[in-house]
């Protein structure tokens, strides 16, 4: 499968735009040698240039998705320790970008009370702040910071069939709040023949592109995080069953049991899917409504 | 699964979320059921946060009784690429 047709299930490619005076930003583990780079900051002591095989591909989708928008970028080490990642978002916070990556996350589940999710939340108030879900799944409670924050978008994914990817995390946060917000295709290759990218961190790409372009319609960056979710196209239950059946095969049945007993939510589809498939067209005509105010 | 705010200092286990209580069942502000989960798989960090301050210190530079009313404790922790089952590229 092509990035093509994952921007086509997701209704990308009906969308207008190649992201003219969109800003993005990236914080991820470097950059890719083919797209360009507006502007970045190295907070390694190695080139800018990813050796990680991960951060390269997310600039790449993104410069695919968005050609003529302006990409900036923060390094970081991987892993990487979370005060040197708040350092990030304070440097990435300073381009004012209109959405921003962040693929890389914490396997610690968290209510939104760390600082990373604090400082993504806070982000949040001046740009869309796109997080992978993380591979944690089928575990119920396996997103963690900053997926785990209030006002980011987390992002899960779904195979090339629009199905939910068994290993994409899941909600609800420590604090019982539904996890993730929505899903988008992961496992598609960028060049024919080449690799599949497989992971949250390549479906989050998609709705950072789609919530740049959202956002130069919108005014502020908590409409379009919330009309991400209006819009999203709902998974069928029927869908579900085989990833809700592999979650509790993950845990014993006695936990599975407590857990259930204290916390029905996890077992909510929308701690699986959030609430559906990225549907960037749909988003986009209500944006323009909304913003036109008819 | 560990818990951000399971913190051991000076012999005993607290709940950074309700310092200076320890870590325990009746007290977990996440219910007991939830509690035993994440007891399970502990970790330690070297560095602690004090929030909402915001403030990085030493684990063992932890002081219970210097805490502000409505401060917390929570642990550092590292953000990765990779995840748990890590990201991947599949090549036919």
């Amino acid at each position: 499968m092509s990035l093509r047709e994952a921007l086509d299930a997701i209704r990308l490619l009906d969308a207008a735009g190649r992201g003219e005076g969109c800003r993005v930003a990236i914080i991820d583990t470097g950059a890719a040698e083919d797209a360009p780079l507006k502007d970045y900051v190295n907070l390694t002591n190695k080139s800018l240039i990813d050796t990680e095989s991960h951060g390269e591909h997310i600039h790449r989708i993104i410069h695919r998705i968005l050609p003529e928008a302006e990409l900036f970028l923060v390094k970081v080490p991987n892993p990487v320790p979370d005060h040197i990642f708040i350092t990030a978002i304070h440097e990435a916070m300073k381009w004012r970008p209109h959405a921003v990556n962040i693929s890389m996350g914490s396997e610690m589940t968290s209510d939104g009370g760390d600082p990373v999710s604090i400082y993504a939340d806070r982000l949040a108030v001046v740009s869309v702040v796109a997080c992978a879900a993380g591979n944690g799944g089928p575990r119920p409670l396996s997103i963690g910071a900053p997926a785990c924050g209030r006002e980011v978008l987390a992002v899960g994914a779904v195979n090339m069939r629009m199905r939910p990817w068994s290993s994409s995390s899941r909600g609800p946060t420590l604090d019982g709040r539904f996890k993730p917000d929505i899903v988008a295709p992961t496992g598609y290759q960028l060049e024919r023949g080449g690799a599949r990218l497989i992971g949250t961190s390549f479906s989050t790409p998609l709705a950072t592109a789609a919530a740049a372009l959202l956002y130069s319609a919108l005014p502020r960056p908590r409409l379009v995080r919330r009309l991400v979710q209006l819009t999203a196209q709902p998974i069928p239950v029927s869908l579900l069953n085989l990833a809700f059946i592999r979650g509790s095969q993950a845990a014993s049945r006695t936990t599975v049991q407590k857990i259930l007993k204290a916390l029905s939510v996890s077992t909510d589809p929308r701690n699986i899917v959030g609430m559906g498939l990225l549907n960037v067209a749909d988003a986009l005509r209500e944006a323009v409504q909304l913003a036109s105010g008819s | 699964m560990p818990c951000i705010y399971r913190v051991k200092t000076e012999g005993k286990t607290i709940c950074g979320a309700r310092a200076p209580l320890s870590c325990s069942r009746n007290v977990c502000p996440f219910g007991p059921a939830l509690w035993e989960r994440l007891i399970r798989h502990d970790t330690q960090s070297q560095l602690l946060w004090i929030m909402p301050e915001m403030r990085i210190i030493k684990a063992s530079d932890l002081d219970l009784e210097k805490l502000e009313p409505g401060a917390y404790v929570v642990k550092s922790m590292n953000l990765s690429a990779r995840g748990r089952r890590r990201c991947r590229l599949e090549r036919r």
